[in-house]
């Protein structure tokens, strides 16, 4: 562990937090910190800029911070409690989505800052062997610049990435965000069709 | 975007999703991850900034900048000078342009000279002078 020397185990930083004591905090920060900025920048580091993983970083702690009271032994480590709030900050600057920072769900006891976010998330479940799942992964990086970074980030954000981030960040509209979206969208749907139709033995 | 496509993307986003690893992790699979990450702890500057942060509530939110990808970059300053006579506004005078709209003439000039390509008039063949453009 990053915090070499320290004895305070995972409960009761967790304990400390829910207390509200700061030094929880701290410990939390130091001894998982600079794992979770990895976890951020080695699965979001392609669809999110320098600073917005800075503020994923700063979100998981919040929530980590102001949910340290949900958090029980029996939904894992607090170490893999973090890297699910961690996604699911990730997740929520793709989209934009700022209700999950919202006052009022700390008088929601059920609210779980890892539980997965939206029913239209992929469920966690087995990877799919279906070949044309691979040549779609191939056919997205073929696809213009803009289209594959707007395909990227629906996917990285489990739904449809924010159209004013995309328009921001690409120097264009949010319209043209839709249209580029739309366009991709049909041009893998003919491409897997194609590749579907090839018989297998003389597919590429 | 028409029904089937919409259909077919529905599916195919989260098949990939789990392939490209970003479907929501389980408690294991979170577990997996972090103990497969490198062991290294934060700048105490970073620290202190992540405690102030979240203790006080105010979360710095970025704001996206453009990137430089989709504009390749290119030295504009050998082009800037035609780019400003070509681009001035109609009835504009400016004697600086003037000088340098001259001075491109009149290499031009020596260029179709130079080619063997001499005429007269300086027009290379036409009756008139260009027109004024719109």
């Amino acid at each position: 562990m990053a915090d070499h020397g320290s004895t305070i185990c995972d409960s009761d930083i967790a304990l400390m937090m829910a207390m509200r004591d700061k030094e929880g905090l701290r410990l939390l920060v130091k001894r998982y910190g600079g794992r979770l900025k990895a976890f951020l920048y080695k699965r979001f580091r392609s669809v999110l800029q320098e600073g917005e993983l800075a503020e994923a970083l700063n979100v998981t702690f919040y929530n980590a911070w102001r949910f340290a009271d949900r958090y029980t032994e029996g939904s894992g480590t607090l170490a893999s409690w973090c890297i699910r709030i961690a996604q699911n900050a990730a997740k929520d600057i793709l989209k934009r989505e700022m209700r999950y920072r919202a006052k009022n769900l700390e008088y929601d006891s059920t609210y779980d800052p890892a539980d997965p976010r939206d029913e239209d998330d992929a469920a966690p479940g087995e990877e799919s062997d279906d070949p044309r799942v691979e040549y779609l992964r191939q056919a997205i990086q073929k696809l213009p610049t803009l289209q594959k970074a707007i395909i990227e980030a629906d996917l990285a954000g489990g739904g449809l990435a924010d159209a004013g981030r995309l328009a921001a960040i690409h120097g264009t509209s949010k319209n043209s965000i839709y249209v580029s979206r739309i366009k991709a969208h049909e041009t893998l749907k003919r491409q897997v069709e194609q590749f579907s139709r090839q018989p297998a033995g003389k597919r590429r | 975007m028409n029904h089937e496509t919409d259909k077919f993307w529905q599916k195919a986003a989260k098949d990939l999703a789990r392939r490209l690893g970003h479907a929501p992790l389980t408690p294991e699979e979170a577990q997996r991850e972090f103990d497969s990450l490198p062991d290294a702890q934060l700048p105490d500057n970073e620290i202190d900034s992540i405690i102030d942060q979240v203790t006080s509530g105010e979360l710095t939110v970025w704001t996206p900048t453009p990137t430089e990808d989709d504009a390749p970059g290119f030295d504009c300053e050998a082009i800037d000078e035609d780019v400003l006579q070509l681009n001035r506004n109609e009835g504009q005078a400016d004697a600086e342009t003037d000088a340098l709209l001259n001075e491109l003439r009149r290499t031009a000039l020596e260029d179709g000279q130079a080619n063997g390509r001499e005429d007269a008039t300086g027009m290379g063949g036409d009756a008139e002078p260009p027109a004024k453009g719109g």
